[in-house]
């Protein structure tokens, strides 16, 4: 490569911020010229602000976490993707906020035409069991406390900031397999 | 002769690929951290990073025996983690801070100044890596850190070598901006 000038050395310089070694025309041009030297320490400087850090490794018991991982997938012979857990929780609140939304209208259906003002949401979950034909949700549904139906109803009220880990800890398995049973959760992923 | 580290490593994945499980154990033993790290970096969470990390090696473990050998094992196993942690990050609403208040100091006997000049770096670090575009992250994470050629990341990436030099370019410019506003110094 031939003679650098100083713009093309200091664009040269940002690709090899970071870098034991310089390529040797850019190392000669820096070493005749006090200003690209300067701006070769100066970015010097701002790669030492971002450096790498041991923080980022791990420590003994995260290691022994990801071998024994690591092995019990490879032996299992079936090694699911555990992010994608991650996603099924978020899907499972999604397909959560979807039903509430859905049991609040047909709710308000129920108690226009048929009670009035005192329908219980169990006898909306009820209801809507009966029209799926599935009896067995019932008794899952009749478990969902005000505390979980306010949990829910708080999800749908800040989409925008969904904890999900904090909803669906205030549900029980069987809650949340009648909520994955009657939405195709993996679908959603 | 004594072999380097990428040679050794090139042996590990040869005997790997060719179903030794105990030649696989020591490539995780050698190059978990640096997955870790990058998962990490990539994602600004370190829970994730973990998991990803775990993913990345049964997937290379599921593939290997389509790894080339004539290949650099590290590249080939940086883009099935670059692939998985952009796949992270497409998935979710970033929450750029989470972790930076809740981070573990690690193994390392330190002082508490150094404990606190560690922690700022580290927010430093995470906090200019979520603010990049995935592809920049991507340049910044393999060639700063990682130290690989821009043909390497080229391949890791799947673009052109421009297009990387490009993007790294443009997050070096990015990081002067960000340590003017924010006063960092090393």
């Amino acid at each position: 490569m031939a003679a650098v000038n100083c713009r093309e050395c200091r664009d040269e310089l940002e690709l090899w911020v970071g870098q034991a070694e310089l390529p040797p025309e850019i190392a000669a041009h820096i070493g005749d010229c006090p200003e690209c030297k300067a701006y070769w320490d100066e970015l010097g400087v701002l790669a030492g602000s971002v450096a790498d850090d041991p923080a980022f490794q791990v420590n003994a018991a995260e290691a022994s976490r990801i071998k024994a991982g690591i092995e019990r997938r490879m032996q299992s012979g079936q090694p699911t993707t555990i992010t994608s857990l991650h996603w099924l929780r978020v899907a499972a609140v999604a397909a959560s906020v979807i039903i509430v939304a859905g049991i609040g209208i047909t709710g308000y259906h129920a108690n226009w035409f048929s009670h009035g003002a005192g329908v219980t949401d169990t006898t909306v979950f009820a209801e809507a069991d009966t029209q799926t034909g599935n009896g067995a949700a019932e008794d899952v549904s009749e478990g969902l406390s005000d505390v979980d139906l306010s949990a829910l109803e708080s999800a749908v009220d800040s989409t925008t900031t969904l904890d999900n880990a904090t909803v669906l800890d205030s549900l029980s398995d069987e809650q949340i397999q009648y909520l994955e049973s009657h939405l195709d959760v993996r679908g959603l992923i | 002769m004594v072999e380097n580290e990428s040679d050794q490593i090139r042996g590990l994945a040869i005997q790997a690929a060719n179903g030794s499980r105990t030649a696989f154990s020591e490539l995780v033993n050698r190059l978990m951290n640096r997955v870790v790290a990058l998962t990490y970096r990539m994602t600004g969470e370190r829970e994730a990073a973990l998991d990803l990390t775990q993913d990345t090696f049964v997937s290379a473990w599921e593939g290997i025996k389509n790894f080339r050998q004539d290949a650099k094992f590290e590249t080939w196993l940086y883009r099935i983690a670059v692939n998985k942690a952009l796949n992270f990050i497409a998935h979710r609403k970033i929450a750029a801070t989470d972790e930076l208040t809740e981070e573990r100091a690690g193994s390392v006997a330190q002082t508490a100044d150094d404990l606190l000049t560690q922690k700022e770096l580290k927010q430093r670090v995470l906090k200019f890596m979520q603010s990049l575009p995935d592809q920049q992250r991507v340049a910044f994470e393999l060639r700063f850190y990682r130290q690989l050629s821009f043909e390497e990341i080229a391949e890791v990436a799947g673009r052109g070598v421009p297009t990387v030099k490009t993007n790294y370019r443009e997050a070096i410019r990015k990081l002067r901006r960000v340590a003017e506003e924010e006063g960092w110094r090393p």
